[in-house]
């Protein structure tokens, strides 16, 4: 017997010859056409982002005091600037190697300014510093300490902060000195206890302590010029008063000014090696290597193969959750004597069936019934289908096994008659 | 366009070449644009190597039914036409439940030449299985990277119900023939036809002995009978909300479909005519004037893409139905659920006007979860669930009752008792000649 042809001839053969017109995939630049708005506003994002961090970037600053790169209040990027302006070559260092390459290149006509509030110059690094003005360079100590006057200079002596917070005037012959007149405050004030002979000592700030000594080294044009007024360098306070004057006079009088900032790289053994240091170079690379294989391969396993198929599926009912749905209503609101009705008129229903009584019995009848085949009393029967009302759960439970037990043993007896 | 695997193995291994350069010259990431710089390259040669994906024609060849559970062959004719070898992977894109064996296959199509892909189908879901499109993956010469394109080529295969419920009708048949007096067992009722005089053996019911011919011959002679034949037999199935319920994963109206199969073929084996409809608010199937193979194959057909709406049958117009089929008495059995009364309050209005001029049979699935609930009544929430249980039962009982009172027939059974219980009962009412 069969119902149907289970595989029926071929005759359902759909012929579809595909050309151009039946591809779903737009070609390539239709794509792009359709796309094109949306091409030329990623374009526009990127240039504008790559715009912007270029110029972020370019107005990035260092942080430090005396710094020529910073234009905060605290560096001194605007006397660099100036003095550049005016002709001057500024060269910043931040070694002494590299202080010592640009002196060279100078041919040693230069001005050195030293800066060096950490100390990170030992004996022999001030040595070298020496050499300089020993050379014929004019060196000039941004608010040196005992260790760098001891090295560098001949009896000069740090005499502490100045008396009062008032200007100080010139007070001597010194040309950058005067064309200054008065400056602010300095930061730290000196005192001559040498006596070589050519030493200017300048803004006197009382008590023998003056702001600005200068005197000569070796032979040659070389000078040491201790700066005490390192404010008047900042370009905070540069517009007050001389400073201007004094810091133009002071740095600008030969061409190339060599702005020596001690670092990290001039203590024993060099700066500590960073991780960048350590690193090999191909590191990089690799990593925008790696970048890359995951984005391929990310495409390679995420790329559609066509589009997703659709189907229709059937609603899931289960057709006992009625039932579940009014068991658990039934317990949630503990409606034991609904319940037990329940399933005392199944067991009343079914015992009827099992003892070939009349459809319309009565409970009593039946009660009857069933104590005479099961031979329990007739009360107790009684009770069970129908008298006892359940006070709680317990008693709903308890009755509901003598139901089942009851309806088992009538079972029982029913079948062996 | 798509990429490779084989391509992010190529670029992965550009580590290579920048570590060495990197460590020996410095030079990493001169390198590392060098790679980049080659693998585009490379990309860009395969992809304009690479087939073309749209210059394929397709073809198809599908049988155009298949029975649920059972396995087809589909073949799908890959032609290229264009100039160039293609080397890729189609992907045919059946609908899950077409239960295809692997929906992607790699190919090798030279130039002008044909191939063919083919695929076994097992769906696991009644209806229509389609597929709509083709995806061609076409990979260049090197196989870094490959053209995509979605080709539309149509294909459908209707899948059957599966009719497991046919292992019952041996039996059935061999119940038949013993009715039909072709067995010397005799049956004697009302409603037998004479069919026809023979001469007596052992074992023949004495009491039909005809002894009028017997007397005109010198042997003793009884009579025949046979059921009788050309009654009508119209199925009427409810494809409303209620059929969607699932009992023992089976919807219902899968199990009214096998029981509506197994009476079909037992009825017209029978000589009986039957008809189907099937009904929710509009008429979803129709068979009419069908017999023999012809009638069940076109049955499964009518029933493959029919699933359940989530809507009331409307069961006033059911009465109209079977009279535009039949005026002549004949068994109309109704495929639907028995609920509590206030859902079937309208199947019982218009069961009277039925029984009026019918045999009316009401079959109905009723839930196995159903009848074991009523005995576990281990704790608190089992009993209050045997009290639902039992409730349910009880509200099925009342709507059965009223049905018999309007003279109909019913039969509940589980998914799988459901369709021999009908045909049994059908048998019997045959036997009792109430045709």
């Amino acid at each position: 017997m069969s119902a149907a042809p289970s595989s029926a001839p071929a005759a359902a053969r759909a012929t579809t010859g595909v050309t151009d017109a039946e591809t779903e995939t737009p070609r390539v630049r239709t794509t792009l056409r359709r796309r094109l708005f949306w091409i030329v506003v990623v374009v526009v994002a990127l240039v504008t982002a790559v715009v912007t961090i270029g110029l972020g970037t370019s107005a990035t600053t260092d942080a430090n005091r005396y710094s020529i790169e910073n234009a905060a209040p605290a560096g001194s990027r605007a006397v660099a600037e100036v003095l550049r302006q005016q002709g001057v070559d500024v060269v910043a260092a931040g070694s002494l190697a590299e202080a010592q390459d640009a002196v060279d290149a100078a041919g040693g006509r230069v001005t050195v300014l030293l800066s060096d509030p950490y100390a990170y110059l030992d004996a022999d690094h001030l040595a070298g510093v020496e050499a300089f003005a020993q050379e014929g360079a004019r060196l000039v100590l941004v608010e040196p300490d005992a260790v760098q006057l001891r090295a560098l200079t001949d009896g000069i002596a740090n005499a502490g902060a100045p008396g009062s917070s008032g200007s100080v005037s010139s007070g001597c012959t010194l040309p950058a000195a005067e064309r200054a007149g008065t400056i602010t405050a300095p930061v730290a004030v000196y005192r001559d206890l040498g006596d070589v002979a050519g030493t200017a000592a300048c803004f006197p700030a009382g008590d023998d302590t003056y702001a600005l000594i200068e005197q000569p080294v070796g032979s040659a044009s070389g000078s040491v010029t201790v700066f005490g007024a390192g404010d008047a360098l900042t370009n905070g306070v540069i517009t007050d008063e001389g400073n201007a004057a004094l810091a133009l006079g002071v740095l600008g009088e030969r061409d190339t000014l060599v702005w020596y900032r001690p670092g990290p790289d001039d203590l024993e053994g060099g700066a500590p090696a960073t991780l960048g240091s350590l690193t090999p170079g191909w590191v990089t690379p690799v990593i925008l290597l790696l970048v890359l294989v995951v984005v391929a391969a990310g495409i390679w396993r995420g790329r559609r193969f066509g589009p997703v198929v659709v189907e229709n599926l059937p609603v899931t009912v289960r057709a006992s959750e009625t039932m579940e749905g009014r068991a658990r209503l039934y317990a949630r609101q503990s409606a034991h004597a609904r319940a037990l009705d329940a399933l005392r008129i199944g067991t009343v229903s079914r015992l009827t069936v099992l003892l070939a009584l009349p459809r319309h019995a009565s409970v009593v009848e039946v009660s009857r019934a069933v104590a005479a085949v099961t031979g329990r009393n007739v009360d107790e029967v009684y009770s069970i289908l129908v008298g006892a009302m359940p006070r709680n759960e317990a008693e709903l439970l308890a009755l509901s096994d003598q139901l089942l037990v009851l309806e088992q043993d009538t079972t029982r007896v029913t079948r062996m008659l | 366009m798509t990429l490779s695997g084989r391509l992010v193995a190529l670029i992965a291994f550009g580590v290579v070449p920048v570590v060495l350069i990197g460590e020996l010259y410095d030079r990493a990431l001169e390198a590392l644009l060098a790679w980049i710089a080659l693998v585009v390259l490379l990309v860009v040669i395969d992809l304009v190597a690479a087939a073309s994906p749209r210059r394929l024609a397709l073809d198809r060849a599908l049988p155009a039914r298949v029975r649920l559970g059972e396995t087809v062959q589909s073949s799908l004719y890959l032609t290229n036409t264009g100039r160039r070898m293609l080397r890729g992977v189609v992907r045919d894109a059946w609908q899950p439940s077409a239960g295809a064996s692997t929906t992607r296959s790699s190919v090798q199509i030279p130039a002008g030449e044909r191939r063919m892909v083919s695929l076994t189908l097992t769906p696991f879901r009644r209806g229509e299985r389609r597929t709509e499109r083709v995806t061609v993956r076409s990979f260049g010469p090197l196989g870094l990277a490959a053209r995509q394109a979605t080709l539309r080529s149509a294909g459908r295969i209707r899948v059957l119900p599966p009719f497991n419920s046919r292992k019952h009708l041996p039996s059935r048949l061999a119940r038949l023939r013993e009715l039909d007096g072709r067995t010397s067992v005799m049956i004697r009722g009302q409603g037998t036809e004479f069919d026809s005089l023979r001469e007596y053996v052992r074992g023949d019911d004495v009491r039909s002995i005809d002894w009028r011919a017997t007397a005109r011959h010198s042997d003793v002679m009884v009579r025949t009978w046979r059921p009788e034949r050309d009654r009508r037999v119209v199925i009427v199935i409810d494809t409303g909300r209620t059929q969607a319920a699932r009992i023992d994963d089976e919807p219902r109206i899968d199990t009214a479909f096998e029981s509506a199969l197994l009476l079909a073929a037992l009825a017209t084996r029978a000589g009986d005519r039957v008809d189907l409809i099937m009904y929710d608010r509009r008429l979803r199937g129709r068979v009419h004037g069908a017999s023999g193979p012809e009638l069940l194959s076109r049955m499964v057909d009518a029933m493959a893409p029919v699933e359940p709406d989530l809507i009331e049958m409307d069961w006033a117009a059911v009465p109209g139905l079977v009279r535009q089929v039949t005026t002549q008495r004949s068994l109309v059995v109704l495929a639907t659920a028995i609920d509590a009364p206030g859902i079937s309050r309208e199947l019982m209005a218009i069961v009277p006007l039925l029984t009026r001029n019918h045999t009316v049979l009401v079959s109905s699935v009723t839930d196995p979860d159903v009848l074991a609930g009523v005995l576990q009544r281990g704790d608190r929430d089992e009993v209050y669930r045997a009290a639902a249980a039992e409730r349910a039962l009880l509200d099925v009982a009342r709507v059965t009752t009223v049905l018999k009172r309007y003279g109909a027939d019913v039969v509940t059974g589980s998914p799988a008792d459901l369709p021999p219980a009908v045909a049994d009962r059908y048998l019997a009412l045959k036997a009792a000649g109430r045709l």
